[in-house]
């Protein structure tokens, strides 16, 4: 007998108790899981909240350190102009090569890259695998100096292109390098002086002197960087602009400086001398125009001149001048009064004084001469004469004004002060007349120059002054012109004017030989100085004056070395000293007094 | 106690706009609390945006006034080496030119006729 249900799709008992049963263990099955995802969540929520709340400060002072950076901003340095805008040194960015051979060997660049770089630095390639090929992580490419390679001003298409390559995929960076350049090469090194290269400290000369206007002020940036070390945009959390340097203009003249280091270059090998000096100076404002040496070096290769180079022979080092004191010594004697011009006194050709026989250059006597012959003759016994009448109290109080014994206020890195009588010596008396002719007394050459452009000036002393102007901002920003400085009135002008005239009326007539200048009234003095007394024939050898004797443009001082063809100051110096007037007449549009027409 | 009219009216008011609100469908209301918020992470966004670019255009800007400079150095450098005196020299020599003897310079001076 069959069954049949009566209600269709019944279910066995089992089969209505299991959706229900399925229906609660379904949704206990839900509600552990909603729980375990609650969970889960809570405990994420947690650690979130521990990781961004407790610990927050604490990674974001970490991620700072990381990330963030200060940057520094470098300022380019200013230029150095001579007085007619000419170049004389200047700052330029190259770029230097950094690579990394660990990286460059990982990713199997290390040819390429080389053969880029041999193309850019005009080096072979082994010569830049000697470098590259070590290991490690950071070599920048240096030359046999030890300083860095730098690329080429300019680059070929092509090998820009490899460089472009290599630097993009890695392992070739280029840092810029700030190079001092200096165009003029060896002229007015010791006066300009250079940069050195480790830190950019000008060292010598105008770099040194005028280091804190030069350099400028780096700026500041303090922002996030990227990974690879560049700001990033998105983040800069302070920046300071960098202030570059201002641009010094000098009053040195390029021109004059050439033709007197040419010139002291031909009479030194001409004279068969050590060495020597020329320096021009405008007597109106004290402004070196030239200083020239024969001891300078090369700035742009400082690393190879000797040490003793870098010092300027013009401040740095002392010499007996000799007979061009005497100028100094007239002007004691007429500002004192005990003398004129025509004030005659009889040379025997000797003077003993304390004991010592004191002789003429030339051991001649010139019987009765007047004290512009004196000048004339270059008599050492008329310097004494003058000297010892003024008395020791007032010369020295003389020299002291047309500043011997002190420094110049040039401001040039070295200057010395020289040395000079004071009568407080073992011997007073002698040391006195010594230093009337230029004797037993140590000066600087710019100091001689410096007195005799006070003569020139109406008797008014002018510091010495290489700098004229700074221009701030690297050239676009307010210029600072430097005035002339009277430091004082050393002799009046009526006294200037005297001696001025004395000098001119020797000149013409003395182994100065100005007389070779015709048509110009030129106040010049020679001097031979012997430093060593058992050696004669070692000397100092001079001209110093200044021309035209009615207003003067330049005063010219020309020193010799021990010359050994001719040992005297005019023979020596003079040929030079003419030379360079004549140059300098027609440089400055000097006519003579008498010229044709 | 009385009560204004307009206090009434503002309640009111505000109990209606409740009321519309509290009738509104739940998913609605989340849609335009997501737009506000959108709308204004949008602005911030946009300001952030702009403020990257002007830096961005800063920087490039930055960027562009150094190279100048040292292409300004460079030609300065150029002009020092070609102004040198020893360059000018050797460049007139290389023309055939000599140096003037100043010894040789005749000065003349032209007088002016109506001088006496």
């Amino acid at each position: 007998m069959r069954h049949f249900d009566s209600q269709p799709n019944h279910q066995p008992d089992d089969d209505r108790r299991r959706p229900a049963t399925s229906i609660a263990g379904m949704a206990r099955r839900q509600a552990l899981l909603l729980g375990l995802a609650v969970v889960v969540m809570v405990g994420l929520l947690a650690r979130t909240a521990w990781w961004q709340i407790a610990q927050g400060a604490n990674l974001s002072h970490r991620a700072a350190q990381e990330s963030v950076r200060l940057l520094t901003i470098p300022a380019a340095r200013g230029a150095i102009f001579d007085a007619n805008g000419v170049a004389l040194a200047v700052s330029v960015t190259r770029e230097s090569v950094i690579v990394d051979p660990d990286l460059l060997r990982a990713t199997n660049a290390m040819r390429p890259a080389e053969q880029a770089l041999s193309k850019a630095l005009g080096l072979p390639v082994a010569a830049l695998a000697s470098q590259m090929e070590v290991p490690g992580a950071y070599v920048r490419l240096a030359g046999a100096d030890g300083q860095p390679l730098l690329l080429t001003d300019t680059q070929s298409a092509t090998t820009q292109a490899a460089i472009d390559a290599a630097q993009a995929q890695g392992g070739v960076v280029l840092a810029p390098v700030s190079i001092r350049q200096y165009p003029e090469g060896a002229l007015a090194g010791q006066t300009l002086g250079f940069v050195r290269q480790s830190d950019g400290a000008g060292q010598y000369g105008v770099e040194q002197m005028e280091n804190g206007a030069l350099a400028g002020s780096p700026g500041e940036l303090y922002t996030r960087v990227s990974q690879s070390g560049q700001p990033l945009a998105l983040a800069p959390l302070r920046q300071t602009a960098a202030i570059p340097g201002a641009n010094v203009t000098l009053t040195l003249d390029a021109n004059v400086q050439l033709w007197a280091a040419q010139g002291l270059a031909n009479a030194v090998q001409n004279t068969a001398a050590d060495g020597g000096e020329v320096i021009v100076l405008d007597p109106s404002t004290g402004g070196i125009i030239a200083m020239a040496s024969t001891t300078s070096f090369d700035p742009n290769a400082y690393q190879s001149a000797p040490l003793s180079s870098f010092n300027n022979p013009a401040v740095s080092e002392v010499y007996d001048p000799g007979s061009v004191m005497k100028a100094m010594t007239m002007a004691a004697g007429i500002q004192a009064g005990v003398i004129t011009p025509q004030t005659t006194l009889f040379d025997p050709g000797y003077v003993d004084v304390a004991g010592v026989r004191i002789y003429n250059f030339d051991h001649n006597g010139h019987g009765e001469e007047t004290m512009t012959q004196v000048l004339q003759h270059s008599a050492n016994v008329g310097a004494v004469f003058v000297a010892q009448h003024v008395g020791s109290a007032a010369f020295y109080q003389t020299l002291g004004a047309f500043g011997f014994g002190q420094t110049t206020s040039s401001g040039l890195p070295g200057e010395v002060r020289g040395l000079r009588g004071g009568g407080n010596g073992e011997n007073p008396q002698l040391t006195l007349a010594e230093n009337s002719f230029g004797e037993s007394i140590g000066v600087t050459p710019l100091q001689l120059a410096q007195a005799y452009a006070a003569l020139a000036n109406g008797g008014a002393l002018m510091r010495p002054h290489v700098v004229a102007s700074v221009t701030a901002d690297g050239g676009l920003g307010a210029t600072t012109t430097y005035a002339p400085q009277v430091m004082r009135q050393v002799v009046s002008p009526q006294t200037a004017a005297t001696v001025t005239q004395m000098l001119t009326q020797s000149a013409l007539r003395s182994d100065a030989h100005m007389a070779l200048l015709p048509g110009y009234q030129i106040a010049a003095k020679t001097g031979t100085s012997t430093p060593y007394p058992n050696d004669p024939g070692w000397t100092y050898a001079s001209v110093v004056g200044y021309a035209p004797a009615s207003h003067p443009r330049f005063v010219l001082l020309v020193k010799l070395d021990h010359p050994r063809r001719v040992i005297f100051g005019g023979d020596a110096a003079g040929p030079l000293w003419r030379a360079l007037a004549q140059q300098l007449f027609l440089y400055y549009r000097i006519p003579p007094s008498q010229p044709a027409g | 106690m009385r009560r204004s009219v307009s206090s009434t009216a503002a309640r009111r008011g505000a109990q209606a706009v409740r009321a519309r609100i509290m009738r509104q469908p739940r998913p609605l209301l989340l849609l335009e609390f997501a737009a506000v918020v959108g709308l204004l992470a949008l602005l911030y966004l946009s300001q952030v945006a702009a403020l990257t670019s002007t830096r961005q255009t800063l920087l490039q800007e930055q960027t562009r006034q150094t190279t100048l400079r040292r292409q300004d150095a460079d030609l300065h450098a150029q002009l020092g080496r070609l102004q040198s005196p020893a360059s000018v020299e050797q460049r007139a020599r290389a023309l055939g030119m000599v140096p003037a003897d100043p010894a040789a310079v005749v000065w003349i001076t032209l007088h002016d006729a109506s001088q006496p």
